[in-house]
């Protein structure tokens, strides 16, 4: 989960930031509005000390002007009058101040304006007493005083400055107190805020250092998977370009530098357009680069087909390609990434397959056999010309229909059963079958198919169907009593006919007549032979007089001319009935219509020879791939054995195995090779003459020799009895005995090997036998290793698995048997047998 | 051996096989210079070069290929023996042909040796070893086939 960290950054951060705005916000308006307080509080203060300062000087300025009143009117002298007179020019400053100190206060205010009023009746009654005194002296001015009035005012305007006093100080005590609470509040304001700034703080400290921890961890690895990605580009097999979004390219990875030709400081930079430079395969036309195309699409895309890659040396390599866009995180397209490869190998793969495919419809269109491919569903996929004349239905017809349709009547028929079993069972079956609206007998050989499909092999027997039929059906005619004779004779398209005792013919003849359509007449006595070929006409009455005159049974062949005039090959049996007496009664004989017969023997022996001959060439064919393959085969095994003679212990352990295997893979090569060619040859030899008598004994010394080195190697004690001549070619004797000794040799067990090959006569076979006491095969397995390249063991028993192989078909081709007999770890005995005399081969 | 280098004439198309010649021929000590021609036309063309010019001396010894391209190394040898300066040009065929008739063949022709080139190193560097033993005097004949 690399995205966590920032996440969680991105949440915690502004969170933290938050926090701290709003814990500062907090302290800064608590703080003003706080600090407002202790401001007023503070202003407050100052202004109770000069509202008692003015109070003061008030009192004091008021007592003066009445001390001076007083004291004029005592005495009437007018420097008494000077506080006064100073007094009455102080006083409405003072009274002014008040006003300006206690605005704020409304009570305080009203009472300064009270204190006003309260002034300027005192003035007004100060002065009338000094007017009083100058004008009416003091007694009138004494008597008022007396009075009280002026005490009286006085007083009030004392009790009022008090007033104002107490009240100042009582604010002042307020105003101190809401200081004090304020300034505590402050503090603790202050505190919490500090610590828990503080806090934001570690906790931001913290956050940050994970998340930069965090982000150089994915530095690292965002730089360690870059090293990765080149790596990977300059190492993988496929060629990589990469390009800017302008298609300039920035990156060749070594594959492309070697396919276009161009080197990594050559192209860099350039356009990709002409580095990687491709044309279509077939119509030279230059195919839009994928890149271009991605740029403009901004969709990956891949490379139309027959594409090939006009390298800068002017080599021409069929490439298939993609290209693909590079976005970053917000899909932004940063370039385009392409990537390529050479097809060549490929290409050249495709090309041969097709060739072989090609191969393998030019042999079925060209053999004789109809041959028809069937996939799951019953529908034709394949059909060849054979299979196109055979069912008289053009290919084209029959092509994506199923068989059911084109061959309604199979269906609920045997046909449909056994093709239906192959299908599901995948066994092959083969069967013949009658077709009734072509009127024909095929030979059917179905075999499961590619893909749960079946393939069918089918023949028109026909012809040889009906001959047959006709054969069995005649033959068991003449075994019938008179009168089914005498139906079969209408009814049966052989012929039967009765010649008198001289050989004569006489009488009604149905048969005959019906087949040559001669008359009656025309038939008689000799007559008949004007229906046979001229050619055979004469032969036939020679050795039909010969047997008639020494009465014994009659076999011919001759042609007879039809009514229509075409002549048929009939082979002839007749055979002399006698009466009690023994003498001659008449002669019975049957012409049984051969011309087909004939006709598919000879078309039978001729496929025969088309095999053989086939066969021939195979073996032909083994034999000289075998051998051309041994030339190259030689190249590698020696310059591998070189490499290990120069270089062997020189690089290093893995150089050295490799070298070792390369030997070692070659020396097994050229050992299959031989063997295959002794395979080959087994045959060859037996078809290039006759064999003549040759001593076995013989032979087997000869392969004894040839094992020399094997035997003393392990010190094998190898006897013989009686060996005969036998009519085998030597060269296949002597390879018989080695392979079937050098096994004995090779499989041995823990003992010394003790090898015993003996030979006794059983009816018309010799019968050879080859017995060890090694480690012997288990009965699973008895049959099983006479097969090509069959092998029981893993590399502990070196070999190639064609030893016995050859010894088969040299047994084969000699008309015996070859089979061995074994116990496990009891040893086995090799027994194989060939004809007591020359036999043909 | 001599100071004058042993004339080795060597028809062979395949360099891995010319190689391995001239592997032999160095491991065996023996002075010699090599003239390597590599399909049968040439190998003509060179021999009517030869049998023209008198001046030029005859290869002491002559390596054939039999399965050469354009011109089979069977007439090859032929030609050769048509020279008559070349009668002491001592003719080894070499060859991976297993057929017999090729061996007779080329015995019919007068090749001096049979060498069937073998799949194994040592066996064909022993090529050499025929070559000195043929140059020293013994007999050709004796050296045989390895194979």
């Amino acid at each position: 989960m690399p995205n966590a960290p920032l996440t969680k950054m991105a949440v915690v951060g502004p969170a933290l930031l938050g926090l701290a705005l709003v814990v500062l916000c907090v302290m800064g308006f608590t703080f003003s509005a706080d600090w407002q307080g202790l401001q007023l509080a503070y202003s407050e203060v100052v202004r109770a000390d000069e509202l008692r300062d003015i109070n003061n000087l008030f009192l004091s300025t008021m007592k003066d002007a009445e001390t001076g009143e007083r004291g004029f009117l005592l005495t009437g002298e007018a420097q008494f009058l000077e506080p006064y007179n100073s007094s009455l020019l102080a006083i409405p400053i003072l009274l002014d101040r008040f006003a300006v100190a206690t605005k704020q206060y409304p009570e305080q205010f009203s009472r300064v304006q009270r204190l006003t009023r309260m002034t300027k009746d005192k003035f007004a009654e100060l002065q009338q007493m000094v007017d009083i005194r100058s004008t009416k002296g003091a007694e009138a001015a004494i008597a008022i005083v007396a009075t009280g009035r002026g005490k009286q005012s006085m007083d009030a305007i004392r009790e009022l400055c008090a007033e104002i006093a107490s009240y100042q100080t009582w604010q002042f005590l307020v105003r101190t107190n809401e200081r004090q609470v304020k300034a505590e509040r402050l503090m603790l304001v202050v505190v919490t805020g500090s610590i828990m700034l503080f806090g934001i703080i570690v906790v931001a400290a913290i956050v940050i250092r994970s998340a930069s921890a965090r982000q150089e961890r994915l530095r690292a690895e965002i730089e360690r998977s870059q090293v990765m990605l080149m790596t990977t580009f300059v190492s993988i097999g496929d060629a990589v370009i990469t390009t800017d979004a302008e298609g300039n390219i920035t990156f060749l990875n070594p594959v492309a530098q070697a396919l276009t030709g161009w080197n990594q400081d050559d192209a860099m930079g350039k356009s990709l357009v002409l580095v990687f430079h491709i044309v279509n395969e077939h119509t030279r036309a230059v195919v839009e680069n994928p890149v271009m195309k991605v740029l403009k699409n901004g969709q990956i895309v891949g490379l139309a087909n027959h594409t090939v890659l006009m390298a800068k040396d002017g080599r021409e390599i069929p490439i298939d390609d993609s290209g693909a866009p590079i976005r970053d995180g917000s899909g932004q397209m940063l370039g385009v990434v392409l990537v390529f490869r050479d097809i060549t190998e490929r290409r050249n793969a495709e090309d041969s397959l097709a060739s072989s495919n090609a191969k393998i419809q030019n042999v079925l269109e060209s053999i004789t056999d109809g041959f028809l491919a069937l996939d799951d569903e019953w529908k034709f996929v394949y059909a060849n010309a054979a299979a196109e004349k055979i069912l008289g239905w053009p290919k084209e017809q029959i092509a994506g229909k199923t068989i059911w349709q084109d061959f309604p009547k199979l269906l609920g028929s045997e046909v449909e059963a056994n093709l239906r079993r192959v299908a599901a069972d995948r066994t092959p079956a083969h069967f013949d079958s009658f077709y009734a609206p072509l009127n024909a007998w095929f030979e059917l050989r179905a075999y499961p198919g590619h893909e749960k499909g079946i393939t069918v092999y089918l023949n028109d027997i026909s012809e040889r169907k009906r001959s047959e039929m006709a054969i069995t059906l005649s033959e068991q005619a003449l075994r019938d009593s008179e009168a089914r004779f005498r139906t079969a004779v209408q009814t049966m398209s052989e012929i039967v006919w009765t010649n008198n005792s001289d050989g004569q013919m006489m009488g009604e003849q149905s048969g005959w007549a019906a087949f040559t359509g001669q008359s009656f007449e025309e038939s008689q006595g000799y007559g008949w032979a004007k229906a046979v070929h001229p050619d055979d006409a004469q032969p036939t009455i020679d050795e039909w007089n010969r047997s008639v005159a020494a009465e014994r049974p009659f076999a011919f062949e001759h042609r007879v001319r039809r009514f229509d005039g075409v002549y048929r090959l009939f082979s002839i049996q007749a055979v002399p009935v006698r009466n009690e007496d023994g003498l001659i009664r008449e002669w019975v004989g049957v012409h049984t219509d051969i011309t087909d017969r004939r006709a598919a023997e000879a078309e039978i022996s001729n496929t025969n020879i088309l095999l053989r001959r086939s066969n021939a060439d195979l073996e032909q064919f083994a034999y000289a791939a075998s051998h051309d393959l041994q030339e190259p085969l030689r190249m590698v095994s020696i310059y591998s054995q070189m490499l290990k003679k120069k270089y062997e212990g020189k690089i290093d352990a893995e150089a050295d195995t490799f070298i070792r295997f390369a030997v070692d893979g070659a020396r097994q090569m050229d050992l299959l090779l031989r063997d295959l060619l002794a395979y080959s040859q087994a045959t060859i030899e037996v078809v290039k003459g006759p064999a003549t008598g040759v001593s076995a004994a013989k032979a087997l010394q000869k392969a004894l020799v040839n094992l020399n080195t094997a035997i003393e190697e392990c010190g094998a004690h190898i006897t013989y009895g009686d060996l005969p001549v036998v009519f085998m070619a030597e060269i296949h004797l002597v390879q018989l005995f080695q392979n079937l000794v050098g096994n004995a040799i090779k499989y041995r067990g823990e003992q010394i090997p003790f090898i015993h090959v003996g030979c006794r006569k059983e009816g018309t076979e010799w019968v050879f036998s080859v017995q060890d006491n090694g480690i012997g095969i288990e009965a699973p397995y008895l049959k099983q290793v006479f097969g090509v390249f069959k092998r029981l063991h893993g590399k502990q028993y070196p070999g190639t698995g064609i030893g016995l192989a050859i010894c088969q078909r040299i047994v084969d081709r000699h008309g015996g048997r070859i089979w061995v007999q074994s116990e496990p770890g009891r040893g086995c005995t090799f027994l194989f047998t060939t004809a007591v005399g020359e036999q043909r081969v | 051996m001599n100071d004058t280098p042993v004339t080795i004439l060597l028809v062979e198309d395949n360099p891995g096989d010319v190689y391995l010649v001239r592997l032999a021929l160095q491991q065996s000590g023996l002075n010699f210079s090599l003239v390597e021609v590599s399909d049968g036309e040439e190998a003509m063309r060179y021999l009517n070069a030869l049998s023209d010019d008198d001046t030029a001396p005859a290869p002491s010894f002559a390596l054939l290929d039999l399965n050469l391209p354009r011109v089979d190394g069977k007439r090859v040898l032929e030609r050769l023996k048509e020279i008559p300066k070349c009668s002491h040009t001592r003719a080894i065929v070499l060859t991976s042909s297993e057929y017999p008739a090729d061996r007779a063949d080329v015995d019919r022709l007068g090749a001096d040796c049979y060498f069937h080139k073998p799949q194994d190193l040592e066996a064909f560097l022993k090529l050499g070893d025929l070559v000195v033993s043929m140059w020293s005097g013994e007999s050709g004949a004796a050296a045989g086939s390895p194979s």
